[in-house]
């Protein structure tokens, strides 16, 4: 394990992952320190995705370690990874990814519902009324806008106030206004808690809302 | 727990038609072998009832298939008469332990009169429900159903017909012997329920009287037609074993042996004896259900192939809510759930539709049992109420939970071995 004087919240170290045989990601050191919000820059394929399921524990690395609050994820079992999962990230994809059969408040709420918590419904009407969503709370997703079911995703990942929060693409189908808006909001929200924000994004719009950025490229990575 | 069920019953809703027609399915494959296992439990049962631990009937020369039917179940013509002489020859037999003698031939509204002897009571251990054995000639006791079905009650008198028609007709009625109901017995859930039981001298009266009448080309007047009414009812019942037998005929005559020795000796001196047959109920209802094996394997491979397309449908919307559902898994993982909890709630899918189908299944067989027998008169006779639940029928239910879980468990597994963030990518 690393021996920083501050334990990251992440890190990785010859960090490699394979498709069929072909590598796809190779990320030589990186970590992540607490309020150190970050940005994985990088084009489309070059594994922004890959990366964030790899740190989440979604995957399992080709070879490398990655370790999570000073744990190395390699050394524990698949439920042990979903405990801490759980504890540590809220994740906003790409596509948003809502369960369709929920409403938006059943959507918001099941992070907490998966770690045996109480739901704090004083939190999640203060995230629906934060994002705008108080009047959808009993809405199925498939009746929300893009714009909605984005902020659905950002509220759910909030729900937990996990010390991490990664978003994946949060940008990608946004104007410059709505672009700025996103981020101010994301950046806004993990302020409230203390969160450490990590982006991964194809989108150099967004640049300016990180000190520290991280350019993925086809198998070597440098930090910017 | 309640979060599982939660998720689980919202993804079945979420694909009302799909989970619908799953359940459609199995339910209507449960539902026919929870039929088929009433019928068959109820019949095997009735056999038990009316066979009533006979060994031995003994009527006219004929079939002896016929001769069983008719004499213990009620449900064929009989052979022909014996003369009351060789029934009482055989009553005093040492072999006999106990003996009932049947006086067939006469019905009322497809309900048969039995003419036989009080001991019938214990033979078939019946018990009256109200009013009292008959102690002359033409009263009579009727069976529960016999009371059910047509209403009849203490003290009602009617005219019973010649013949055993199952059309309920009323033709040619003995119109100068009117029975009278003095007694309604429990409910034995025998052939007893659906009997009108009186004296065989009854029997007796009525067809010879009948001849009678015929000489007498009815010349009789109104009045005296009258007296001779009540002299017939106050005709006291006479012992069959002491009465003089001469002219005398009975229908059958049905035995118990005193020891098991007897049913090597009592068959052959039956048989040798000219224009009687002895019948063993055991053998010939073996041979009836030999005959009918056919029909109800053919019917159970029907439902057997009924269920395995319901395990298969179970199969198959679990897999398809897998494939769909596997997007929804990976989410669920990404946002906490651990990946015992996504198995499970595959599982339980799989489970939730058995369970339920099974149930509406078992539930369909008896409420649809239940409506025959209240609105259906020969379903009502036969006595399956559809109020009773079988043990086997409990082996149904475990047996669909059991194709549920077989069926939902590959979709489970398979949803387990695939890569989240790879099914994340994909996208629903």
């Amino acid at each position: 394990m690393p021996t920083d004087s501050e334990t990251p919240l992440i890190e990785t170290k010859e960090l490699r992952h394979s498709y069929s045989d072909q590598e796809i990601l190779y990320i030589k050191s990186w970590c992540l320190h607490e309020g150190e919000n970050q940005l994985l820059l990088g084009a489309s394929g070059c594994g922004k995705t890959t990366l964030i399921s790899l740190l989440s524990g979604l995957s399992k690395p080709s070879s490398g370690d990655i370790w999570v609050n000073g744990i190395l994820l390699s050394g524990l079992q698949s439920g042990e990874i979903d405990r801490l999962r759980a504890s540590m990230f809220g994740l906003i994809f790409q596509d948003y990814h809502l369960v369709s059969s929920l409403n938006v408040y059943e959507n918001i709420t099941l992070p907490q519902q998966f770690t045996n918590q109480p739901t704090d419904k004083g939190w999640a009407e203060h995230l629906l009324k934060r994002l705008g969503l108080t009047d959808k709370k009993h809405t199925k997703p498939s009746a929300l806008s893009h714009g909605e079911a984005q902020r659905v995703a950002i509220a759910r990942a909030a729900m937990c106030q996990p010390p991490v929060v990664i978003a994946d693409e949060p940008t990608s189908a946004l104007d410059d206004e709505n672009t700025a808006h996103v981020m101010e909001l994301l950046n806004n929200l993990c302020a409230e808690w203390g969160a450490t924000l990590l982006v991964a994004s194809h989108d150099k719009r967004i640049k300016p809302f990180f000190e520290k950025r991280l350019i993925l490229k086809s198998q070597e990575t440098s930090p910017a | 727990m309640k979060l599982i069920f939660k998720l689980t019953l919202a993804n079945m809703l979420h694909r009302p038609l799909s989970t619908f027609l799953t359940m459609a399915t199995l339910a209507a494959a449960v539902a026919l072998m929870s039929l088929l296992i009433q019928i068959r439990e109820h019949t095997a049962y009735r056999l038990k009832q009316d066979i009533a631990d006979v060994d031995l009937v003994v009527g006219a020369k004929g079939s002896p298939l016929q001769l069983v039917l008719s004499s213990l179940l009620h449900i064929d013509i009989p052979t022909g008469n014996i003369p009351l002489t060789d029934a009482q020859t055989i009553m005093k037999h040492p072999y006999v332990s106990e003996t009932l003698p049947l006086a067939l031939g006469d019905s009322f509204r497809r309900f048969r009169v039995v003419g036989t002897t009080p001991n019938i009571m214990e033979f078939y251990d019946a018990r009256l429900a109200s009013g009292e054995i008959w102690h002359e000639a033409q009263q009579v006791v009727i069976g529960s159903s016999v009371h059910k079905a047509l209403k009849m009650n203490l003290g009602q008198k009617f005219y019973s017909s010649h013949g055993l028609s199952s059309s309920g007709t009323n033709e040619a009625q003995h119109q100068h012997a009117p029975y009278e109901v003095i007694g309604i017995m429990e409910p034995t859930y025998s052939i007893l329920d659906r009997l009108i039981l009186t004296s065989i001298d009854s029997i007796w009266l009525a067809h010879g009287e009948e001849a009678h009448d015929t000489l007498e080309e009815h010349s009789e007047h109104e009045d005296e037609a009258h007296h001779h009414e009540k002299d017939i009812l106050s005709q006291p019942v006479p012992d069959l074993q002491s009465i003089d037998p001469t002219g005398l005929e009975i229908t059958a005559l049905l035995i118990r042996y005193k020891s098991p020795i007897a049913a090597v000796h009592m068959p052959r001196m039956v048989n040798s004896t000219p224009g009687l047959q002895a019948a063993a109920p055991a053998i010939e209802i073996t041979r009836l259900f030999d005959l009918t094996t056919g029909i109800s394997e053919t019917i159970q491979a029907v439902a057997i192939i009924l269920t395995v397309i319901g395990g298969v449908s179970i199969f198959i919307t679990v897999s398809h809510s897998s494939a769909a559902g596997l997007y929804d898994m990976a989410l669920m993982r990404a946002v906490g759930a651990s990946s015992t909890f996504t198995i499970s709630q595959r599982l339980l899918e799989g489970l939730l539709i058995a369970i339920t189908s099974a149930v509406i299944g078992v539930s369909l067989a008896h409420l649809l049992l239940l409506v025959l027998h209240e609105t259906y008169a020969p379903a009502a006779v036969f006595g399956l109420t559809g109020m009773r639940l079988y043990s086997t029928e409990l082996g149904l239910i475990i047996g669909a939970v059991l194709t549920g879980a077989a069926a939902s468990l590959w979709p489970a597994l398979t949803a387990y071995r695939v890569d989240p963030s790879i099914l994340l990518k994909r996208g629903r």
